[in-house]
């Protein structure tokens, strides 16, 4: 049962549910996984979660408290060391992950839309076909007439885009965020933070966003998780009650300022 | 316009101290008045080449053959042994420090070792170019795939690329900055090689190369010759930079920083 906090009247926060399927479809399933390094440094403990299709998960944490571990578990880069990550529905979760780092990370010998083609080719689509979809992704994100330009011809918050756009042509049920808009200044990560919102509800993919910025979590997500250090676990479960079409008014409301006090408390409880 | 300010952007200052080099040289013989077989005269030098011109001929021809199979053994076997290296680390722990220990190996000692296995010809030349050349590929090859972005390898692995999609997709085109420093460096080093390689073989007649003039005019105190030998290395060493240079400048000018045009 979610319990009511009485200073934010807004604000519905719950403790982590563990695995509990309720009517809704899950897309994700992470039951007890946990991360002991090989150094024996314990990463994450024994975690849940269930993810439903189309939520928006943010993850909020103080540095090194295992938001990246979590973040690359799920995607297959590290084994957990206990526990089970299941995609109901889906064969493997191998190739249904589409993830996005930091930085754009781009190959800087090819222009946009050869960086888009990348796991196409990885993938084995025929050439022609390629092309096709990366010039049609690049439209997505805003960026058409910049398929012959080269990474460093473009602007922080473009080679962003191109990198959205290079995992997107995989069309991956799930999108990993690890801190993507991190790296651009605030007015670029605002637009970015809505051309994203606006794309994943079109596209209909589920999204794990790693974050420092309470507000940017906010504005994403339909939910909030924070975590706390050494070693990481999941502490609070905000929900975020606004509708999914938002647009950065949102960010000027009284309920938007309560919602991130709230979160902003618990991440300095956890702290 | 643009055209002939870039050449000369290019090529003015370099030119322009040739120009003062060759004037203090001919100023200095005019008031010190050296022995000509201490220090001879341009003119002298060019003079010297002339008269020399079919040997210098002969000459060139065999240390730019030596130089370039040295330089392209080079080439083939230090990428390949770079490649090798970085497909594990024990490997690599195993062979570089060899490959340390050729490299600090004065060539120049080892140089009469190589003679005396393979015989005084134009094969153990080549392979003492070989050894000098080797080294900075290798090296910065290695180096190369070693700093590859690991988040490209990850992005690819998650949706199942193969070891060897990887390398040809990401590896290699990473590698290739690093690859052409190494290479402008070898480029020089092998004609240099060559040479050393030359005066310890000490054959003359048809198979002399420049390296062999070095020595027959430095015993015989034709110091003029020698000069005029000496300066052909110097520019078949250049030549072999250049095209080096242009190599890499073709390989990497549509994205790296060092081929690109500086900004205004």
């Amino acid at each position: 049962m979610p319990e009511l906090e009485s200073s934010f009247s807004n604000v519905v926060v719950t403790e982590p549910q563990g695995v509990v399927l309720d009517n809704k479809t899950p897309a994700l399933i992470c039951k007890d996984v946990g991360k002991v390094y090989p150094n024996g440094t314990k990463a994450l403990e024994e975690t849940d979660l269930v993810l439903n299709k189309g939520d928006f998960l943010t993850i909020v944490g103080p540095s090194g408290c295992g938001k990246s571990t979590f973040l690359r578990l799920i995607a297959g880069l590290l084994t957990p060391t206990s526990g089970t990550i299941e995609t109901p529905g889906l064969p493997e979760t191998k190739g249904n992950m589409g993830f996005v780092f930091q930085d754009a990370h781009l190959l800087p010998w090819r222009t946009a839309q050869r960086n888009v083609e990348l796991l196409l080719e990885v993938v084995g689509t025929p050439k022609a076909e390629r092309a096709q979809i990366a010039v049609e992704t690049l439209e997505k994100v805003g960026l058409k007439g910049f398929e012959k330009a080269y990474p460093r011809e473009l602007s922080g918050g473009m080679r962003m885009r191109v990198s959205l756009a290079r995992t997107l042509v995989l069309r991956p049920p799930f999108f990993l965020m690890d801190e993507p808009f991190a790296a651009v200044d605030e007015m670029t990560r605002h637009t970015l933070n809505e051309d994203f919102l606006r794309l994943q509800n079109s596209e209909g993919f589920s999204t794990i966003f790693v974050t420092h910025s309470v507000s940017e979590a906010v504005f994403l997500s339909n939910r909030v998780v924070v975590m706390t250090c050494r070693p990481g676990r999941f502490m609070k479960e905000v929900s975020i009650p606004f509708s999914r079409n938002r647009s950065n008014e949102l960010r000027s409301t009284p309920e938007f300022a309560e919602i991130c006090g709230a979160v902003s408390k618990y991440l300095w409880e956890g702290a | 316009m643009n055209k002939i300010k870039n050449i000369l952007t290019n090529f003015g200052p370099p030119l322009l101290l040739l120009i003062v080099f060759v004037a203090a040289w001919w100023i200095g013989i005019l008031i010190f008045d050296p022995p000509a077989f201490v220090v001879p005269s341009p003119a002298r030098t060019v003079n010297a080449a002339i008269s020399n011109s079919e040997r210098l001929q002969i000459g060139l021809r065999n240390t730019f053959i030596e130089s370039v199979v040295g330089i392209t053994a080079a080439v083939v076997l230090g990428v390949l042994g770079a490649v090798i290296m970085s497909s594990s680390k024990h490997i690599e722990r195993a062979l570089f420090p060899w490959a340390v220990a050729l490299q600090t190996t004065p060539s120049v000692a080892i140089a009469p070792l190589i003679v005396l296995w393979v015989g005084p010809g134009i094969i153990s030349v080549m392979l003492i170019a070989f050894i000098v050349a080797v080294f900075p590929i290798l090296a910065n090859t290695l180096m190369g795939l070693a700093s590859t972005d690991r988040a490209l390898i990850d992005l690819l692995r998650m949706q199942g690329a193969s070891k060897s999609t990887i390398f040809w997709k990401i590896k290699i085109p990473s590698a290739l900055p690093y690859f052409f420093t190494g290479l402008r460096i070898s480029a020089g080093l092998g004609v240099i090689g060559a040479i050393v390689g030359e005066m310890t073989v000490g054959r003359g007649g048809s198979e002399a190369g420049l390296g062999y003039y070095v020595m027959f005019s430095s015993t015989q105190l034709r110091t003029d010759f020698l000069f005029s030998t000496i300066l052909l290395s110097t520019m078949l060493g250049l030549s072999f930079f250049f095209v080096a240079y242009l190599l890499s400048w073709l390989a990497l000018r549509k994205w790296h920083e060092s081929a690109l045009a500086p900004a205004e």
